[in-house]
């Protein structure tokens, strides 16, 4: 990228910009990570009486969709990804109480952590991360997380989802225990359970009883999208 | 190739993102990036040093008393018109006697760098000093056949494939001819004007040619000045080095080979010769009597074609081969292998010398590990010594015998993280990162979208386009290929795709009149039926 490119380009006066031009430049902004020009964006066209509903789905996972096909192909990288996440999350602060007063439904809301014993955390971070660029709420109760400490998140945010992470074979377990205090509280049916993790797998995840197992962030987001949207489906 | 200038450093200032075109900016981009920052051409080797100084003075005078009292046999009389009145000595039994001081003289005044042209000169280079580039190499006979996977001989489409896959491998930076047209082997004027023709359709980088009759370098200069579109062009720029070997080891010139030399010399075109004697067998087991040998015999052509023309550019092509002695055969793969090359670089680049030097080579048969680990062994250890230009063999197999193009790619990737090796760690006051580790141990926790990663993302890591480094379980989903497979996808992609059209339709039509061209237009055309 030039820095002639950049010259034109910081010339643009998203204020200036027609409705599809702007939601265009809104979806460059966030492939490039622009945080600040997203929540001026998504600002001006709620100026302009779109809803934000429309806002969010228009300019904001529309333009997350494309990111989301270039990590796919290898053009984008995580750290640009998380960057894209990053002014998704600008647009979002600004979206979320709006789309809760008019009543619209969320794309969806998480709690995630990292289970007791664990402290390795990049992975759930990243998903984190990766599901706030999808337009997810998420709640992260960080690094060696106790069982207690997850059930009153729950009760507290009522999430879609809850997540767990963990890298230890040691510590992998403890999802069990977490996923059978839900059972016995009679929670577990309200939740989608996803967990993570480098030594976890398939026939883990089916001896748990969790879910859905996500082998990537990547993948978790477009798991939990999916998963989200068939609960709401079956339920309506 | 241009060299490296803009390598981006670390940052530890916290820089507002600025837009960068957004997603087709992000794609041009990376196209940009895959011209790699990272394990770049003209990096700089000469670590690896297995002689110690003394070793190295001690095998510089035992090649000069070689030259001074055993001689190189059979000199040509061209050879003899030039280095007799120039003070070499023809003794009684026929061998032509290098005096130590006028060889001593040659090795002080011999140009110690020279340009690299190439047709287009977005990949000229210079070479000098231990910076390297990569090249194929190899006049294999034959191929390791695409569809069939059976070894068969190759052919001038061939060549012309190689072409046009070298043009779109980024860490293959010369196109030295990797085949013979085994079908024109016994037409050689047809042969060598066609594996010019092939390479130039295929290619826009730097080209090697190898010919055994000194009329043909004529003809090839003519047909290089119609490419370039005006006589005495190509003289200006000369982006094809003509390659042989001008020695039969041990110690004795080779007719044809040293014509061609001569030749060279004469016009002014630069010549690379690769004296290759193999230890055990055509030169002493004595690794160290090996590299005597072997410097003696370059030394000898180095003189030879600076007596002709004092700017005559000889890539100094010293290459001590390996023999098998449970069988007395070739051997390219091995510990020994590797050794004896990395010192005969030491040796060039103690002189100071533009140096050529082959490694990638594999007994093996096909692109197994056996490949992989001989490859990679003896290509590491001349780039780490910073040999300049490493005939590197990427895709050949076989003990030379034959190349596979899917090799080609994996060996491509293999080239891009030596180089990325070889161009070591950059230690200063940004890349230390005291403010980044502040920032994140105080800030996210993690390096991940900070823009140290960001700006560095690209420079720092390579990124190889066939490596699989997927979790077991997503490789399992995807029919658990390995890296052949992968390579074999990628080998069509790419064969299908560029027909580059280097060589323009009315220069072609030239080209076409005066010279015997055999490669039929259809196969320089996508549709052609055979990718």
């Amino acid at each position: 990228m030039t820095q002639e490119v950049n010259e034109t380009e910081e010339d643009i006066i998203l204020a200036e910009l027609a409705d599809d031009e702007l939601v265009e430049q809104m979806h460059d902004d966030l492939y490039d990570g622009l945080a600040d020009e997203i929540a001026e964006g998504t600002q001006i066209l709620l100026d302009r009486d779109w809803g934000p509903d429309k806002v969010l789905e228009k300019a904001l996972v529309s333009g997350m969709n494309i990111v989301g096909v270039d990590f796919r192909d290898g053009i984008l990288f995580i750290p640009e990804v998380l960057q894209t996440a990053n002014a998704m999350k600008a647009g979002m602060a600004i979206l979320s109480p709006l789309l809760a007063e008019i009543g619209a439904e969320p794309v969806g809301k998480m709690v995630i952590g990292t289970v007791k014993g664990d402290i390795h955390d990049i992975g759930k971070n990243l998903a984190g991360m990766m599901m706030e660029g999808a337009g997810f709420e998420v709640i992260d109760l960080g690094v060696n997380t106790l069982v207690e400490d997850y059930i009153t998140a729950l009760n507290e945010h009522k999430p879609d989802i809850l997540g767990m992470s963990a890298l230890l074979t040691t510590t992998m377990p403890y999802m069990k225990v977490v996923i059978d205090e839900l059972k016995s509280q009679g929670m577990r049916d309200d939740l989608i359970v996803m967990v993570g993790g480098a030594p976890l797998n398939e026939e883990f995840r089916k001896a748990i009883g969790a879910d859905t197992y996500c082998r990537d962030a990547a993948t978790a987001v477009e798991v939990a999208k999916k998963m989200v949207g068939e609960r709401r489906a079956i339920a309506t | 190739m241009k060299d490296q200038q803009d390598i981006p450093v670390a940052s530890s200032h916290r820089q507002r993102p600025s837009r960068s075109g957004g997603r087709a900016g992000r794609i041009t981009a990376r196209a940009i990036d895959r011209q790699q920052k990272t394990g770049y051409a003209g990096v700089t080797g000469g670590t690896y040093q297995p002689l110690s100084e003394q070793d190295i003075h001690r095998i510089h005078a035992t090649a000069l008393d070689v030259l001074e009292k055993i001689g190189i046999g059979d000199p040509t009389p061209e050879i003899l018109e030039y280095a007799l009145p120039k003070g070499c000595l023809l003794s009684d039994d026929g061998r032509l006697r290098f005096p130590r001081a006028l060889v001593e003289d040659v090795l002080a005044r011999v140009p110690k760098k020279f340009d690299c042209y190439a047709p287009d000169p977005k990949h000229d280079h210079q070479l000098e000093g231990s910076r390297i580039y990569t090249g194929t190499s190899g006049e294999s006979v034959s191929i390791l056949d695409y569809e069939t996977q059976q070894y068969r001989p190759s052919t001038l489409t061939d060549i012309y494939d190689a072409a046009r896959l070298t043009d779109q491998l980024e860490h293959i930076h010369a196109f030295y001819q990797p085949f013979i047209a085994t079908e024109y082997s016994q037409a050689l004027y047809v042969h060598d004007i066609n594996v010019a023709y092939a390479a130039l359709s295929g290619t826009s980088k730097s080209i090697s040619i190898s010919t055994i009759h000194a009329e043909h370098v004529d003809a090839l200069v003519g047909l290089f000045d119609l490419y370039v579109g005006c006589e005495g062009g190509f003289i200006k720029r000369p982006f094809c080095t003509i390659g042989g070997c001008p020695i039969i080891s041990p110690l004795r010139f080779g007719k044809e080979n040293t014509e061609v030399m001569v030749r060279c010399a004469e016009l002014g075109i630069k010549y690379g010769n690769a004296c290759a004697p193999q230890s055990g067998a055509t030169s002493p087991a004595a690794l160290a009597g090996t590299l005597v040998q072997c410097f003696a015999e370059s030394l000898a052509c180095l003189v030879v074609m600076h007596l002709i023309r004092s700017d005559a550019k000889l890539i100094f092509g010293m290459w001590p081969f390996i023999s098998d002695l449970r069988t007395g055969g070739f051997s390219g793969g091995s510990g020994e292998a590797a050794l004896v090359a990395a010192a005969a670089v030491q040796m060039g680049n103690y002189y100071d010398l533009v140096q050529s030097i082959p490694s990638g080579m594999t007994d093996s048969k096909t692109m197994d590990a056996q490949a992989g680990y001989e490859k990679a062994l003896t290509t590491t250890a001349v780039a780490l010594a910073g040999g300049n230009h490493l005939c590197a063999y990427p895709g050949t197999v076989g003990s030379l015998m034959g190349l596979s193009f899917e090799g080609m790619l994996i060996d491509n990737d293999m080239l891009g993280n030596i180089l990325r090796l070889v161009r070591g760690i950059e230690v200063n006051d940004e890349t230390l990162s005291f403010d980044v580790i502040q920032d994140t141990v105080f800030g996210t926790g993690h390096y991940l979208n900070h823009q140290q990663t960001l700006q560095l993302m690209q420079s720092e890591y390579l990124y190889p386009r066939l490596a699989d480094r997927r979790a077991s379980g997503e490789w399992e989903d995807s029919g658990s290929p390995d890296i052949y497979q992968a390579a074999r996808e990628k080998v069509k992609q790419l064969l299908a795709s560029h027909y580059p059209g280097y060589i323009k339709p009315d220069v072609d039509a030239r080209i076409r009149e005066k010279f015997p061209i055999k490669l039929d237009p259809l196969d320089k055309k996508p549709g052609n039926g055979r990718w």
